[in-house]
């Protein structure tokens, strides 16, 4: 086991901003995404083929799945992929990220059943999908354990629950719900250029990060990454009944106290200071985690284990747990999600505490 | 039940003139085309007559009155009940059959042939072939002025038309009658009286020429033709007949029938003209060269491909009637001077006419969703929401335009920058042109709208036009909150009538009075035919 720092894993990145430099958040209720970019020579177009068009999936038995590379480049297996077939077979997912060289194939053993009872096993489809990221933290805890087909079914379980869908083992019945619901979330989101990674805020809190190995890669996985996976986090808070922001309002009532403005110009201030203060904002949730170091575990199941092929890392640190591919300290895939339980809070205590303790004087006579 | 059926010809009016079939950015096909029935059939319930006035309005798109129209022919005139216009006048005094043919006409025109036809085809799809929709299918088909034309290019698809609206016995006796006067009797000789009533009531009281030359429409149509066309008589049939053997040289046939004609293995120049990559490309590119009969708009579509076989054409854009054509080879090529000024033209022809408002603000949003969806709609509401903004500009005196900065739909930036751009005479109304999807943050412009209401006490409308329906909201515009006027269009034409029909919000009852004298005074009838009712 070795640790690695947060910081170092979104190196490169910066978030996408805006003309006078405030960070570009897109809000929906109480969700927020911030998209990061990265220079042009950091994102391996070339190198690196799309996943929904190079990936062919099958298997053989229930709880694995076969990946086929058919092209011509290595290609990074998205976080969490589930196939979810037309074909009469059972339904699967994958539980993490994976790495196939080109033309290459591989079988996870790791995967799970996502689909109850159905039986029979899939060939040759290219039918993906993204596991909803509410369930992500369960799926990486399970890594490395011996659980057998039925791993994913307890997760499954969990956003039933948590999304009204009487879903039972069956992640289907989530998406067949919600599918409609999920088309209209997309619409609310722009892909900037350029894009390379996605932060997603709820209630002001970060709750996903997201890494990808090239702007193309990011372009083909965009409307899958919002619609099935940050879209569970949309459909959760519309059922806790969240509400939209009005800090614009607030700002201008607040801005109206103390200027004699024409109303067109407190419009205006009140505008730029609602972005500010959202920038601002996010500024400071992303500088909390950045001070976060994770324990990293190497992770051999189903991976290319060839000494030159990128490694994949099981990364855990108090309150977040994830995954990273990497090569040579070069991330290609980053995804981390905050724990459910954990409150942000708690660490902000700890890094305040490092920060008093930096500031220590080392001990003297 | 007044304030119900105005609540549903504002919302009509919405989806009519922005519903598509096709999938947008958002939505699918098939989410789409449940929407527009949902919508028909709420309106349905309220008035039999109010899906059919919304129909007739400008601007209603292709499909929404389609589906109204199968509809009206489904049920016959006795589906429903009018509780707008007195049932007497609207059965018996023949205002249902204007509304009816007032709308084929407007499907017509707005959509084209083919539109008209693919009604007529779900008729059969749906067992329709009551005396009504027979008697206006076949008064629209044979009454066509450039039937010898359609006939070569949508052959099948009439043929089918026909066949389920005659019947199958039927169409056989008249292919036999037809036959047997082309072959032996001719013109002048008479068959017998029961012929002559067959051939009067499914040919002669729609067609408008000789008996003859339709007998030999309806054998071309029915692939029957053992005889030469007469070049003076049938010009495209005849030459039609030549391309069967030689492609070259054909200037009047449409280039997908040529292209069918010679990708079949049995045509004599298959194998020197089509069997190898090289030799399709030439093809191509000389039956391109050649073909004079393509229409200006479809020119305009085809620059790229155009370009890329490698042949010099040239097009007067400024003849383009489409600004869709325009915009999207724009895109694809470049706004160069000549579609530039194409386009400017075609605004200049589409400006609005004593515009209500004459000192307009506009906010374009110009966010990646405007793009439409990849595959179906590519650029599709990007050109409506340029194009309107262009109209709007000239319908009025004077105007200022915004658009949204960067890649995010931020809305009420533009709004802000656009009231800081007010000058001296104040907005008469604001046009915000978008999709309403906004994500800086959801519902931050209805707030900025908001505040400046009550600051300001201003009154002006401030319209929100969008050129995308979704499905999610059962096809109508996704609204950017309470403080603006939400419409849809496919197409400017489609602005001012839903702006007249705000007018209904005031006097419903005067704007549904209008609706029914225009339909009075509309100058439409069955072909031939006096008695209007079925």
């Amino acid at each position: 086991m070795n640790t690695r720092d947060f910081t170092e894993m979104l190196k490169g990145c910066r978030p996408v901003k805006d003309s006078d430099g405030n960070i570009i958040v897109q809000s929906i209720m109480n969700m927020q995404i911030v998209c990061l970019t990265t220079d042009k020579e950091y994102s391996l177009d070339t190198r690196f083929a799309n996943p929904l068009t190079a990936l062919k999936a099958g298997n053989r038995s229930y709880g694995e799945i076969n990946f086929s590379n058919e092209a011509n480049k290595e290609v990074i297996i998205p976080t969490q992929m589930a196939v979810m077939t037309k074909q009469s077979a059972q339904n699967h997912g994958m539980i993490k990220g994976g790495y196939l060289n080109k033309n290459a194939s591989t079988t996870y053993h790791d995967a799970g059943c996502v689909q109850g009872s159905q039986t029979g096993h899939f060939r040759g489809t290219q039918e993906f999908r993204m596991i909803p990221v509410s369930i992500r933290e369960m799926l990486f805890d399970t890594i490395g354990q011996n659980s057998g087909y039925s791993r994913i079914y307890p997760a499954i379980e969990k956003l039933g629950r948590d999304t009204k869908s009487n879903t039972g083992n069956y992640l289907d019945k989530y998406f067949n719900k919600y599918d409609k619901k999920l088309e209209q979330f997309i619409a609310h989101f722009e892909r900037p250029r350029d894009l390379i990674g996605i932060i997603v805020l709820i209630d002001g809190e970060i709750v996903a990060i997201d890494k990808f190995p090239s702007f193309t890669y990011a372009e083909q996985v965009w409307e899958m990454m919002i619609r099935d996976c940050y879209g569970a986090l949309a459909i959760m808070s519309e059922l806790k009944d969240r509400t939209s922001n009005t800090e614009f309002t607030d700002t201008y009532t607040e801005l109206k106290k103390r200027h004699q403005d024409n109303v067109v110009d407190l419009l205006e201030k009140a505008l730029k200071k609602t972005k500010e203060m959202m920038t601002a904002s996010v500024q400071e949730k992303i500088q909390e985690v950045l001070e976060l170091t994770f324990d990293a575990t190497l992770d051999k199941e189903g991976q290319d284990t060839s000494a030159r092929a990128p490694k994949s890392y099981l990364l855990k640190t108090e309150g977040y747990v994830g995954q990273v591919i990497t090569e040579n300290e070069f991330n290609h895939l980053v995804s981390v999600v905050k724990r459910e339980r954990f409150d942000p809070e708690t660490l902000r205590e700890i890094n305040e505490l490092r920060k008093m303790a930096r500031n220590q004087d080392r001990f003297s006579l | 039940m007044l304030v119900n059926i105005k609540q549903s010809l504002i919302d009509g009016l919405t989806i009519a003139s922005g519903s598509k079939s096709s999938a947008t950015y958002y939505h699918s096909k098939d989410e789409q085309m449940k929407a527009i029935r949902d919508a028909i059939k709420a309106q349905y319930s309220l008035s039999k007559e109010l899906p059919l006035i919304i129909a007739t309005q400008k601007g209603a798109t292709g499909r929404y009155v389609s589906e109204v129209l199968l509809n009206e022919f489904k049920q016959t005139q006795k589906g429903g009940a009018c509780n707008i216009v007195n049932p007497i006048d609207w059965y018996d005094n023949g205002l249902s059959d204007k509304a009816i043919l007032t709308a084929l006409k407007n499907l017509d025109a707005d959509s084209g042939f083919p539109y008209v036809l693919r009604l007529f085809v779900d008729l059969k799809k749906e067992k329709v072939n009551n005396e009504r929709a027979r008697k206006i299918v076949l008064g629209f088909i044979w009454g066509q002025d450039n039937l010898e034309f359609y006939a070569v290019k949508y052959r099948n698809k009439i043929a089918e038309v026909l066949k389920h609206v005659y019947g199958e016995k039927k169409t056989s006796i008249l292919l036999s009658i037809a036959q047997r006067h082309v072959d032996i009797l001719g013109d002048d000789v008479l068959g017998t009286e029961k012929e002559q009533s067959i051939i009067t009531e499914s040919i002669a009281k729609y067609y408008n020429g000789d008996t003859i030359k339709a007998f030999k429409l309806l054998l071309f149509l029915f692939r029957k033709v053992n005889f030469p066309f007469d070049e003076r008589e049938f010009p495209i049939l005849a030459e039609y007949q030549k391309a069967k053997t030689d492609i070259t040289n054909i200037s009047v046939i449409p280039e997908e029938v040529l292209l069918g004609l010679i990708s079949d293995v049995k045509h004599p120049q298959y194998h020197t003209m089509w069997s190898t990559e090289l030799q399709r490309q030439a093809t191509k590119a000389m039956i391109r060269k050649n073909v004079k009969v393509t229409s200006v708009n479809q020119q305009v579509r085809q620059t790229k491909n155009t370009a890329k076989l490698g042949v010099e054409k040239q097009v007067d854009m400024k003849k383009a009637t489409d600004f869709l054509a325009l915009y999207k080879t724009g895109y694809e090529t470049g706004f160069n001077d000549e579609i530039m000024d194409a386009i400017q033209a075609l605004a200049d022809k589409k400006k609005f006419t004593n515009f209500d408002y004459q000192n307009i603000g506009v906010v374009q949003d110009k966010s990646a969703s405007m793009k439409g969806h990849k595959q179906e709609s590519k650029n599709t509401p990007r050109a409506i929401a340029d194009f309107t903004s262009l109209v709007l500009r000239k319908s009025a005196q004077k105007s200022v335009e915004v658009t949204t900065d960067g890649e995010i739909t931020d809305i009420a930036s533009a709004f802000i920058k656009l009231l800081k751009l007010e000058r001296d005479v104040k907005y008469d109304a604001i046009f915000l042109i978008t999709d309403g999807y906004e994500n800086a943050y959801d519902g931050l412009t209805n707030e900025v709208i908001e505040i400046w209401r009550s600051e300001t006490g201003s009154q002006i409308p401030v319209f929100q036009i969008s050129p995308i329906t979704g499905a999610e909201m059962d096809s109508d515009v996704r609204a950017l909150g309470t403080g603006v006027v939400k419409m849809a269009i496919n197409n400017p034409i489609a602005l001012q009538p839903q702006i007249a029909g705000r007018m209904l919000e005031i006097d419903t009852k005067r704007w549904l009075e209008n609706q029914v004298i225009a339909l009075e005074a509309a100058p439409v009838k069955r072909n031939k035919k006096i008695n209007v009712n079925a």
